[in-house]
This record gives structure tokens, C-alpha cells and sequence, in this order.
């Protein structure tokens, strides 16, 4: 009975501290909503209207049709139309156009006699994934247009064979719009409750290290695992008052559709915001001062967390060493738990394995935050 | 002279400063390379699982197609079922379904189709894996029907070349975005924190009553830690391009030039920091938040063409969305300034008011 006094003592001062520091506050609900949002509506991953430049120089009804199939398509916007090739290195070098196409004099005269004629497309290879989804359309558009005119030759000439096609249909599961707020919302979801957190607790002990309040916690009949919940609650708890914000502005501002069990979500974050918190008292243990916190935060959590968490990229693509490093941080199954459950309709049934495993991180770090500490009264 | 000695005593301030010295060291120099080595979005042996219900030549011919580098089957499907599976799991990204009729309708020269389901929850990924897909499709059907077919129908051929990168190598925009998204940063952090050092210590009263005037105290605040940061630029950019063979095609004059520019127009925002906050992890909190509105405007996260109109002209009040026309421009294009001056001139007159609002709330608390 005593010892959860003791906690409940730590709690209420750290509940003060939070409450007091409206900066804290501030830290704890407003930047990650502010995240969520910014980031939410500042990243785009279509590729669609592509800046387009055309060096028209044939300037027949055959090279117009070609424009038009680009312009057309809705990937590609045109910007700028001129007669000299030149112009169009200018503009793809100041970054006004990310794609140029040059139709060579004399196209329509090549294709009336039966010839290949060469069309010269040229893609800003400077962002290398938009150029390479972008060079993707530039070459369909181009296999459509040559496909609509064999049509209409086998059309004319109606005693041959007909030629045989092979199309792609693709189908996107989980997110039939391939919208990219499905794909980025709930990825930023897992990182606000992967970041802030550790960036709320990390502070906490040293703080007290540095305000020198540290020495009454370490003579005061307090046992180490009694602090360390006491410290981790309240800021837990704060950060699962964050989830649910977020969790409403993914809902009702980005209308990410959530198909899956609330339940399983709400409880994965829970432990998940427990086991993060609980790393950030790991190191505000280790560390002196709050700055050191900080950064050591931003290494050891954010950088890492980021690139094993599969928040771009399946986990499923990273190289053998990727996949064991995503092991070592919760990040990557609350990911998959969080992508799950919005997008493809996980149920408790499905999420239990990700559970047990984050229920299980959680355990590990709470515990290594109370042996962290310990050992460090001792000296 | 005065200034000189202020000077000097900033940068012996910040080289005791260890966590700064780190801050510098790392975020500039060690973070562009790891972001360059890491976080790939292109096809490397995209995992898919394939579901072949031809089970003729022609579909393993088809399958046989599917192979690194970009693609690697990691499972054969034999039931539909396993599709929801195979996808919900993880397992793998993208299910390739040959439909039974694959090879009959090829050979009766009719419409074949392949189906490709891929799971749509990382989209950039899944987009290009359906583009690769339709490439090999393409290259499936060329390889079968020989020209004959063609039978004198003039066709486009479409040369696609790509610029500035011609193998798309990744690397070199990932450092460079991490570098420019960097010196955002590290320029407004760096004046903000050696300001707040002051008031932690105290000695903000002291630098007051002495004679020096504020703005010397400003300028001794910026143009060090300015100095600083170009120095780190340089030695990141050399890192980058030793460790990926990057080229630098344009005038490194002008890119050094327009850097000082930017982190001078960012100092003004370290100023703005350093009268907000009264402790240091107060200002690092705060130099971290602010960079994300500043790196969604600049185009260093989604290029300006792709943003929804309301952030697109935003931009153009943004200082740094011209900074990096001018640094994919100088290193990647080879931009000579007859191109690049409309960028120059947005970056020097947004750049001035972004600092002078700086100065102005500096000088009017520390004035």
C-alpha cells in the first residue's frame, strides 16, 4: 500500500510540474497535433500533373495528337510550348518544367511511310522517384498512342490477323484510390506517439539533475521502480490524451477510414506510448543535463525509429540487416498494427500477435528504466 | 575591433559547448550521408507472390520475367485465398494473378491481361510497382510478336532520357535534401542557443551595461555561427559527393553565396527563438518544431509542383523555396546564374525581411 502512495506522490508532483509549465503542456498535446496536421497536409506522394515543356517542331495534326495524349492524360501539365529546343534545357534547369518532349521535324512524314520515328523525352532525374513514376506514364502514354494507331491499321487492312495485346490491370487493395492520406495519416500517427513522448520523459530525471532536486529523490525511502512509474504515468498518460486527438483529427480531418477494431488500436497505442516514454526514461537516466537528453532522444529514438519503422516502405523490402534492426524497436509493429487497423480492417483476433509483442517491449523497457536507475544510486 | 573580440569569444563559447559542437558535427556532416544510405522509395527486389492459374509456357515465360533487381517472387500462390493472406501479412507487396486464359488469348492474338494486386497502404512504393509491371508486360509482348506484325504502321518510338541523374540514383537526392533540410535548422539553432546561453548564465546583463552596442551583439551572435555553418556545408557536400560520386555541375561561388544568404535570413529566426525561450532545451524544442512548417514550404519534403495550390503559394513568401531551386540547380543541373537569378533575387529580398522581423523583436528586448 505504501509503495503506491509513493508513486501516486511522484505523480502528483510531476502532474504539477506539466501543468504548470505551460511550454510542457504545449509540447505534450499542441506539437504533435501541430505535426500531424502540417505534415498530413504538406506531403504529397502523386504524382500527377507533372510540369510539362513541348518542342514542337514537326507541327503537324500527327504531332499534335501526341501533345494531346500528353496533355491529356492528366499527369502531365503543360507549361511551356516553343519552337527551340533550347528553351526547354533552360527551363527544366531553373526547375520551371520537370519533363520535356521534342518532336523532330519531319515525325508525321516518318510515320505516313511506315518508318519508326524517334521522339526525344526527357525527365529531371533530380527527385529520382517522381522521375521514375513520371518516365512510367511518359512510356504508356507513348505504348497507348502506338497501340490506337496499329487499331485503326488492323481496322483498314481487315483480312489480317489481329494483333494480340497484353494490358496490366492493377488493383489496389486497402486503398482502392491509392489516396496518399490513407498511406501517410496513419504512418504519422505511429510517428507523434513514437517522438514526443521520449522528448516529454527525457527530460523529466534530468531536469531534476540539474535543478540538483535529484538528491532528495535519492536519499528519500523510495524505491527505484516506485519513481520511474511515477514519472512514466503521468507522461503516458498524457500521450495517450494525445493519441486520441490525433486519432480524431486522422478521422474527421483526413477521413481516413478506420475499417479495423478500435479497441486493438487504442490498446497498442497505449503500451506503445508506454514502451517510448519508458525509453526516454532510459535515457534521462544516463544522461546529465536536458540537452544531452534531447539529442541523445533524437539519435537513439527518432533517427532509427524513422527508418525501421516501414513508415515510407514495407518492412518487408529493407535488406535482411533492416529487418533485424526493426526488431529492436516497437516502431515497426505498431506500424504495422496502425496501418492494419485503419486500412486493411485488423480485429482483435489479428492484431494479437503485434500486441503481445508490444505489450512485451513495453515490459522490457520499463524494466530497463528501473535497473538503469538503480544502478545509478549506487555510485 | 570590438567585434572581432566578440567574435572570438562566440566561437569559444560554442566549441565548450559540447552538445552544440555535437549538434553541428552530427546533423551536418554524419546525417546527410546515413539519410543518403538509408530510406529507399525505388524497386529493390520488390517482394511479390505470384498466382499463376495458366501454368502454361507462355505464363512462365511471363514469370520468369519478374526477377531482380526490381522484383523477386518470394511465394507461389495456389489458392485465392492465400492472396488476402499473403498481402495482410506483410509477406509481400504486390500479387500477380496470370488469369487461365493467358496464353490462348495471346495466341489467337486477342487481349490477354495480367492482374496485379498490390497492397495499397504504401502507396509511393506500390505505384511503381505497378508501372514496372506494365514495363514488363510491354517488354513480354514485344519480345513474342516479332516486327512482322507491325505490317508498315509508322510508330513513335519514345527515347526517354533522364537528366541530372541519369541512373536515378537515390543517394544523391536524399543527402542533398537532408543537407538543405539541415542547415535550415542547424542556422536557426545555432544563434538562438549561444543568445540563450547568456540568459541561462546570467551574463545577458553584463554584455547590456558594457559598451558594446546590441547590434553588435546580434551580428556577433550570426555571423560566426553563419560562417560555421557554410564550412559544414561544404565539408557535407564533399562527403556526399566522395561517398556517391555526386557530381557538382554548377558554380560552387554561387551556391556558397546563396547559402550565406539562407542562413543569414534563418539567423533572423534563431533571434526570434532567443527572445521567445529561456532555456537552451526550450530552444532546441523550439528550433525542431518550427523547422516543419519551414521544410513544407521550401519543397524539400514534396517538390512545389506537387503541392495543393494554397501551400504552392505559400512558398513563394518563402525564402527557402528558392534556395533549393538554386541548390539542385548548382549541383545537380549546373545552372549557371543567367538561370538561376529570379531565385537569387527571391532569396536575397525574402531572405532580408525574414531577417530584419528577427532583428527588430532582438534589438527591441536586448536594445
Amino acid at each position: 500500500m505504501g509503495s503506491l502512495r509513493r508513486v501516486r506522490a511522484v505523480m502528483h508532483k510531476e502532474l504539477a510540474v506539466l501543468l504548470r509549465d505551460r511550454f510542457y503542456l504545449l509540447m505534450a498535446i499542441g506539437f504533435p497535433l501541430v505535426t500531424m496536421l502540417l505534415m498530413g497536409y504538406g506531403m504529397n506522394y502523386d504524382v500527377r500533373n507533372v510540369p510539362l515543356g513541348i518542342a514542337d517542331l514537326d507541327g503537324t495534326a500527327d504531332s499534335r495528337a501526341l501533345t494531346a495524349a500528353f496533355t491529356a492524360s492528366g499527369y502531365f501539365r503543360l507549361v511551356t510550348v516553343t519552337r527551340r529546343p533550347r528553351t526547354l534545357d533552360d527551363e527544366m534547369a531553373a526547375g520551371r518544367i520537370r519533363a520535356a518532349i521534342e518532336i523532330p521535324s519531319g515525325m508525321a512524314r516518318a510515320l505516313a511511310a511506315g518508318r519508326v520515328a524517334a521522339v526525344l523525352v526527357a525527365v529531371d532525374g533530380s527527385f529520382p522517384l517522381r522521375a521514375d513514376i513520371a518516365r512510367g506514364y511518359a512510356e504508356a502514354i507513348v505504348a497507348r498512342f502506338n497501340q490506337d494507331r496499329l487499331a485503326t491499321a488492323v481496322l483498314r487492312v481487315p483480312t489480317e490477323a489481329a494483333v494480340p495485346s497484353l494490358t496490366v490491370e492493377s488493383r489496389i487493395w486497402f486503398n482502392p484510390t491509392l489516396d496518399s492520406n490513407n498511406f501517410i495519416v496513419p504512418g504519422l500517427l505511429v510517428i507523434n506517439l513514437l517522438m514526443w513522448p521520449p522528448v516529454l520523459t527525457s527530460l523529466t530525471v534530468t531536469r531534476e539533475k540539474e535543478s540538483g532536486a535529484i538528491l532528495n529523490v535519492q536519499t528519500a525511502p523510495i524505491a527505484g521502480w516506485e519513481y520511474m512509474l511515477g514519472k512514466l504515468i503521468p507522461y503516458a498518460g498524457i500521450s495517450f490524451l494525445s493519441y486520441w486527438l490525433l486519432l480524431a483529427c486522422a478521422v474527421g480531418l483526413f477521413h481516413v477510414r478506420m475499417l479495423g477494431s478500435l479497441v486493438a488500436l487504442s490498446l497498442g497505442a497505449l503500451l506503445f506510448v508506454t514502451a517510448t516514454g519508458a525509453i526516454g526514461l532510459v535515457i534521462s537516466v544516463l544522461v546529465r543535463t536536458q540537452v544531452a537528453a534531447l539529442l541523445a532522444t533524437v539519435v537513439v529514438v527518432m533517427v532509427p525509429g524513422m527508418e525501421y519503422s516501414g513508415f515510407a516502405e514495407p518492412i518487408s523490402t529493407l535488406d535482411a540487416s533492416g529487418r533485424l534492426m526493426s526488431h529492436f524497436f516497437p516502431a515497426a509493429d505498431f506500424m504495422f498494427l496502425a496501418r492494419g487497423v485503419f486500412l486493411k480492417g485488423f480485429g482483435l483476433a489479428a492484431s494479437a500477435d503485434s500486441l503481445m509483442r508490444l505489450a512485451a517491449y513495453a515490459a522490457a523497457a520499463v524494466l530497463a528504466a528501473t535497473l538503469a536507475f538503480r544502478k545509478r544510486r549506487k555510485r | 575591433m570590438r567585434l572581432l573580440a566578440l567574435i572570438d569569444k562566440e566561437l569559444r563559447t560554442f566549441l565548450r559547448e559540447p552538445a552544440l559542437v555535437f549538434v553541428v558535427a552530427y546533423s551536418l556532416l554524419w546525417a546527410p550521408y546515413q539519410a543518403a544510405s538509408q530510406f529507399t522509395f525505388e524497386l529493390n527486389r520488390y517482394p511479390v507472390a505470384v498466382y499463376d492459374l495458366d501454368q502454361s509456357a507462355q505464363s512462365r515465360a511471363f514469370v520468369d520475367r519478374l526477377r531482380p533487381p526490381y522484383l523477386n517472387v518470394r511465394r507461389v500462390i495456389t489458392r485465392e485465398r492465400e492472396i488476402d493472406t499473403v498481402l495482410e501479412r506483410d509477406e509481400a507487396s504486390a500479387v500477380i494473378v496470370i488469369p487461365e486464359n493467358f496464353s490462348r488469348r495471346l495466341a489467337a492474338g486477342g487481349a490477354a491481361s495480367v492482374q496485379v494486386i498490390s497492397d495499397g497502404t504504401y502507396t509511393p512504393t506500390s505505384q511503381i510497382a505497378g508501372a514496372y509491371v506494365a514495363g514488363i508486360a510491354q517488354q513480354f509482348l514485344l519480345a513474342r510478336q516479332q516486327p512482322a506484325s507491325r505490317r508498315g504502321t509508322g510508330l513513335v518510338d519514345a527515347r526517354v532520357r533522364i537528366r541530372y541523374n541519369e541512373a536515378l540514383i537515390s543517394e544523391w537526392y536524399r543527402g542533398l535534401e537532408e543537407l538543405f533540410s539541415t542547415i535550415m535548422i542547424i542556422a536557426m539553432l545555432l544563434p538562438a542557443a549561444l543568445m540563450v546561453r547568456e540568459k541561462e548564465q546570467g551574463t545577458v546583463e553584463q554584455l547590456l551595461v558594457s559598451p558594446i552596442r546590441p547590434w553588435e551583439i546580434m551580428a556577433a551572435k550570426i555571423l560566426p555561427m553563419a560562417l560555421l555553418t557554410v564550412l559544414g556545408t561544404l565539408g557535407s557536400l564533399g562527403i556526399l559527393a566522395r561517398a556517391f560520386d555526386m557530381p557538382v555541375r554548377g558554380s560552387l561561388a554561387l551556391f556558397i553565396v546563396a547559402t550565406m544568404l539562407v542562413v543569414i535570413a534563418t539567423g533572423g529566426l534563431g533571434l526570434l527563438i532567443a527572445t521567445a525561450a529561456r532555456t537552451l532545451p526550450t530552444a532546441l524544442i523550439m528550433a525542431f518544431v518550427l523547422h516543419i512548417p519551414i521544410s513544407f514550404l521550401s519543397g524539400t519534403i514534396t517538390p512545389i509542383e506537387a503541392m495543393p495550390p494554397a501551400q504552392y503559394y505559400l512558398t513563394l513568401l518563402s525564402p527557402y523555396r528558392y534556395y533549393l531551386e538554386i541548390g539542385y540547380g548548382v549541383v545537380l543541373k549546373g545552372a549557371p546564374l543567367s538561370v538561376l537569378w529570379p531565385d537569387l533575387a527571391g532569396l536575397t529580398v525574402l531572405g532580408a525581411a525574414m531577417f530584419a522581423v528577427g532583428a527588430w523583436r532582438f534589438l527591441r528586448q536586448f536594445g
